[in-house]
C-alpha cells in the first residue's frame, strides 16, 4: 500500500480497513439503485454539471458497488488515454457500406441487412419519433 | 424553469441543432428529436439533482458541457439511420475492438462482446411497437467513447459472471462484504480467566476504537470520503485519480475546491498527483485529529490507550484487499 506522508501509516492501515469492512457491510445491505451507465460514464468523463456532482458525490462515497464500477473505468479511462487512434479515411464512400454492413448484421442477427434497416427507414420518415431518448437501460437504475 | 431559462434553453437548443445538422446532415435526425432528447436531460438530471430551482447559468453550464456531435450521431443510430450507422461503425468500432480485447484478456470472447454491443445499441427488443436501442439512454453529458467504454464493461463484466456462475456484480459484492466481516473482526475464545480479563480489554478498547472511527468518518465532506474511498478501497493511484480533476473545466475540481478549505492560490493551475496527495494528506490530518480527540475527550482514554486501540484495531483489521480483487475482476 501506497502511504501518505506524514500520516501515521498504521492509522491509514486501519481507516482504510474500516472503510473496507464498512463499504462491505453496507454494500451486504443496500437494496438501493445503483447509477446508470450514462450518469458513471459522464462522471468518469467529467462532464457532469456542478448542480448534477453532489447527489452523485455523495452515493459514490457510499455505495461500493458503483464506486467500484467507477474506480475500474477510471483506471481503464487512463490506460487508453495515450493509445492513438489510426486515422480515418475519410474518403471512404458509404455504397461499399451496405454490403459490409449485410455481411455483419447477417452474422449478428441472421438477417440481411435490408430487413435490419427496415427499421431506420420507417424511424426516418418519422424523423422527429425519439421514443427512446431519456429511457433508462433496464438493468441499472439512476439512485440521483 | 422559468421562462426566460426556457427561451434562453431552445434558442440554445436550435443553435446546437443547426450546426449539428450542418455538419452532418444525413443522418436523418430532426430539430424535434434533438430537442426532446435534450430537455428530457434537463428534466430528468438537472432539476431533480437539487431542491433549489434551476437557473439560467446551471443550464448553460449543461449546454456548454454537453457533446453536441456524440448525441446528433447517437439519436441517428438509436433511429437506424444508415449513415449515422456508417460513422459509428468507421469511428468508434476499432477502438472499441482494442478496448473489449484489453479487458477481456482471455476470460471473454471480445469478438462475443463486440457484438453484443452492437446487438444491444441496434437494439433488438420492441416496446410498444418501438425498437429499443441503448443509444437511446446516451445523453451527452460524456463523450461517446467514455460512455461505449462503460457499456462493453459492462459487457464484459456480464460475461465473465456467466463463465464463472456468479448471478451479480452486487451478490459477488455481498459475498464478499459479509466473508470480510467475519474476517475483520473475528475475536477469538477467551481461554481462562486471564485471557478473560484481557478479551474484556480489548473488547473495551476495539469499541472505542469503532466509535472513534464511526465519528471521524461522519465528520469527513462527501468529496473527502469519495477520495479516501477510492484510494484505499478501490486502490486508485493518484494519477488516476487526478484524472478526475486535472482538467480545469472539470467540475468534479470545482467542486472540490468550493469545498477544501484550502484554497489553491492559482485555481487554474493543472492538478497532479500531488494536489491529490495534499488532499489525502490534509483529509487523513482532520480524521486523526477528530479520532483522537474522540477518544480522549469524549471517551476519556489516555495517550498510551488510544495506543492501544490503534494497534489492536489495526491488528485486527489486517487482512486480505478483497475490494482489490474485485476491481481488477
Amino acid at each position: 500500500m501506497q502511504y501518505i506522508d506524514n500520516i501515521d501509516t498504521r492509522f491509514q492501515d486501519l481507516f482504510a480497513g474500516f472503510l473496507r469492512d464498512r463499504t462491505n457491510a453496507l454494500s451486504a445491505s443496500a437494496s438501493s439503485s445503483h447509477l446508470d451507465e450514462d450518469t458513471l460514464a459522464a462522471f468518469v468523463d467529467g462532464g457532469l454539471t456542478l448542480r448534477e456532482i453532489d447527489p452523485i458525490v455523495v452515493h459514490l462515497a457510499e455505495c461500493g458497488h458503483c464506486r467500484t464500477s467507477a474506480a475500474a473505468l477510471l483506471r481503464l479511462e487512463a490506460e487508453f488515454a495515450d493509445i492513438a487512434m489510426p486515422a480515418r479515411d475519410t474518403q471512404v464512400e458509404s455504397p461499399g457500406f451496405a454490403e459490409a454492413l449485410s455481411s455483419w448484421f447477417s452474422q449478428l442477427f441472421g438477417t440481411s441487412a435490408d430487413g435490419v434497416f427496415a427499421h431506420g427507414e420507417r424511424s426516418e420518415k418519422d424523423g422527429d419519433d425519439d421514443k427512446n431518448a431519456g429511457k433508462d437501460d433496464d438493468g441499472r437504475n439512476d439512485a440521483e | 424553469m422559468d421562462a426566460a431559462a426556457k427561451a434562453f434553453t431552445e434558442t440554445a437548443i436550435a443553435e446546437m441543432y443547426a450546426r449539428c445538422n450542418e455538419n452532418a446532415p444525413n443522418y436523418g435526425v430532426s430539430a424535434a428529436a434533438f430537442s426532446t432528447s435534450i430537455l428530457k436531460t434537463i428534466e430528468k438530471r438537472l432539476e431533480t439533482a437539487s431542491v433549489e430551482p434551476l437557473t439560467a447559468a446551471e443550464i448553460r453550464e449543461f449546454l456548454d458541457n454537453l457533446q453536441a456531435d456524440d448525441l446528433f450521431l447517437a439519436l441517428g443510430c438509436a433511429a437506424g439511420n444508415e449513415r449515422a450507422w456508417w460513422e459509428f461503425d468507421q469511428t468508434h468500432r476499432s477502438y472499441m475492438e482494442r478496448f473489449a480485447r484489453h479487458l477481456a484478456r482471455g476470460d471473454a470472447d471480445p469478438d462475443e462482446v463486440i457484438g453484443n454491443v452492437y446487438i444491444e445499441l441496434y437494439g433488438t427488443r420492441v416496446v410498444d411497437g418501438e425498437r429499443y436501442s441503448k443509444f437511446g439512454t446516451y445523453s451527452g453529458r460524456g463523450s461517446l467513447r467514455g460512455w461505449l467504454r462503460t457499456i462493453i464493461w459492462h459487457s464484459v463484466v456480464d460475461q465473465h459472471r456467466a463463465g464463472h456462475s456468479e448471478v451479480s456484480l452486487d451478490e459477488m459484492t455481498e459475498t464478499i462484504g459479509e466473508g470480510a466481516a467475519h474476517a475483520a473482526f473475528a475475536i477469538p475464545t477467551p481461554d481462562g480467566d486471564s485471557q478473560m480479563v484481557e478479551q474484556v480489554a480489548r473488547d473495551k478498547y476495539r469499541s472505542a476504537t469503532a466509535a472513534a472511527l464511526s465519528e471521524a468518518f461522519a465528520a469527513l465532506e462527501p468529496h473527502e470520503k469519495l477520495l479516501i474511498a477510492l484510494y484505499h478501497v478501490d486502490n486508485l493511484k493518484l494519477r488516476e485519480i487526478s484524472r478526475l480533476v486535472e482538467d480545469e473545466a472539470s467540475p468534479l475540481r470545482g467542486w472540490i475546491k468550493r469545498r477544501s478549505s484550502a484554497r489553491e492560490k492559482d485555481p487554474s493551475a493543472r492538478i497532479h498527483e500531488s494536489t491529490v496527495m495534499r488532499w489525502l494528506e490534509k483529509s487523513y490530518e482532520r480524521i486523526l485529529d477528530v479520532f483522537k480527540r474522540d477518544l480522549a475527550v469524549r471517551q476519556g482514554l489516555n495517550a498510551d490507550e488510544v495506543e492501544i486501540c490503534i494497534g489492536l484495531a489495526a491488528a485486527d483489521l489486517a487482512g486480505p484487499d478483497l475490494y482489490r480483487d474485485l476491481a481488477a475482476g
